[in-house]
């Protein structure tokens, strides 16, 4: 007997001491579990916008690669085009300046040629007259002197009648 | 230039005279032979040029001068005023300027020839006459002989130039060949 109340004693102060725990605990327990539902809610919401916001920045940098291949792509093209004109200018270039030297070196030739013509040409003058000179001096005769003296007399009265 | 103004004044001064008295050819004469002493005689022109020397014993020596050469008072007079003046040194080109003068008074001009070979009297003759009648005066005839004329005359009459010679002909044939 004593040890069916014993039981039913025990029985008795477990279930004041759960009513007492439910007492005192329930509110705190309740707020407690509150809260803990709300920051697991929370966190699952915040777990969801940036999961979101990765699969946006995901997709962006994804659009923004593929605009970058686009975008290398044209700046390949402009390099090779501004390449070509680069090519195109100095092959230009290269063509005026070999015109350019060209025509200086014609020039320069022109001028040396004229030179010399005009150098040997006074040369050959020079030579003919020395030849003439020698000539005259070897042949003149006293009487070619006297037509030379009359030729100038002549020339002195012709003078005379023009003033 | 300035001892050409210097020249002119005096050889006007000794002009005026000789025109007043008739006698400039004769101071001509005189001047000239006495410029060529002066010119030759290198001691003479040193001392009468030379201010160092007593004036009255410069003065002295062109007396002794004028005497042997038979210069004319007046002649002695312009040279003694030159040695007072300390113009002798211009004596030379007084001369010059005063002969210009003198034949310029006397209707003359002087003509320098050269020629080329020694030219007949016919021929001088016929080209004095060309000359005469070119410039309308009496000319007188200073005549050069140059063998590098090669040929022809050449005269000069003042500052004209009447240049007939083979050489100058033969110069413009070599600038015409030259020139092509």
């Amino acid at each position: 007997m004593g040890m069916w109340w014993e039981l039913a004693f025990k029985i008795f102060n477990f279930a004041v001491f759960v009513a007492l725990i439910y007492v005192f605990v329930k509110k705190p327990l309740r707020s407690f579990l509150k809260k803990r539902q709300e920051s697991i809610k929370q966190a699952l919401e915040e777990a969801e916008r940036a999961k979101q916001e990765g699969e946006k920045a995901f997709h962006e940098y994804e659009t923004k690669v593929q605009k970058l291949d686009q975008e290398i792509e044209r700046i390949r093209q402009q390099l090779i085009k501004e390449g070509e004109w680069e090519k195109e200018r100095i092959i230009q270039e290269a063509r005026q300046m070999a015109e350019k030297i060209k025509k200086q070196a014609m020039l320069s030739a022109q001028q040396e040629l004229k030179t010399v013509k005009a150098r040997l040409q006074e040369q050959m003058a020079a030579m003919t007259v020395q030849l003439a000179e020698d000539l005259l001096k070897k042949h003149l005769r006293p009487q070619d002197h006297e037509r030379l003296v009359d030729e100038y007399i002549e020339r002195v009265r012709r003078v005379r009648g023009v003033q | 230039m300035i001892n050409r103004k210097i020249a002119r004044r005096y050889a006007k001064a000794l002009m005026n005279i000789g025109q007043a008295d008739g006698n400039y050819d004769t101071y001509w004469e005189q001047l000239d032979a006495f410029t060529s002493l002066f010119q030759r005689e290198e001691q003479l022109s040193t001392v009468l040029s030379n201010p160092t020397f007593n004036v009255a014993q410069r003065q002295a020596i062109i007396k002794e001068i004028g005497k042997r050469l038979r210069l004319s008072p007046i002649t002695i007079n312009f040279l003694h005023l030159l040695v007072d003046k300390n113009r002798m040194r211009y004596l030379p080109d007084i001369t010059t300027l005063y002969r210009e003068l003198v034949d310029e008074a006397a209707g003359r001009a002087r003509v320098h020839v050269v020629t080329a070979h020694d030219l007949s009297k016919k021929k001088l003759e016929e080209l004095t006459q060309g000359l005469q009648g070119l410039v309308e005066k009496q000319v007188i005839m200073e005549i050069e002989t140059d063998p590098a004329l090669i040929g022809g005359v050449v005269t000069r009459i003042g500052g004209m130039v009447y240049d007939g010679s083979v050489k100058t002909q033969l110069e413009r044939l070599r600038e015409t060949l030259a020139k092509g």
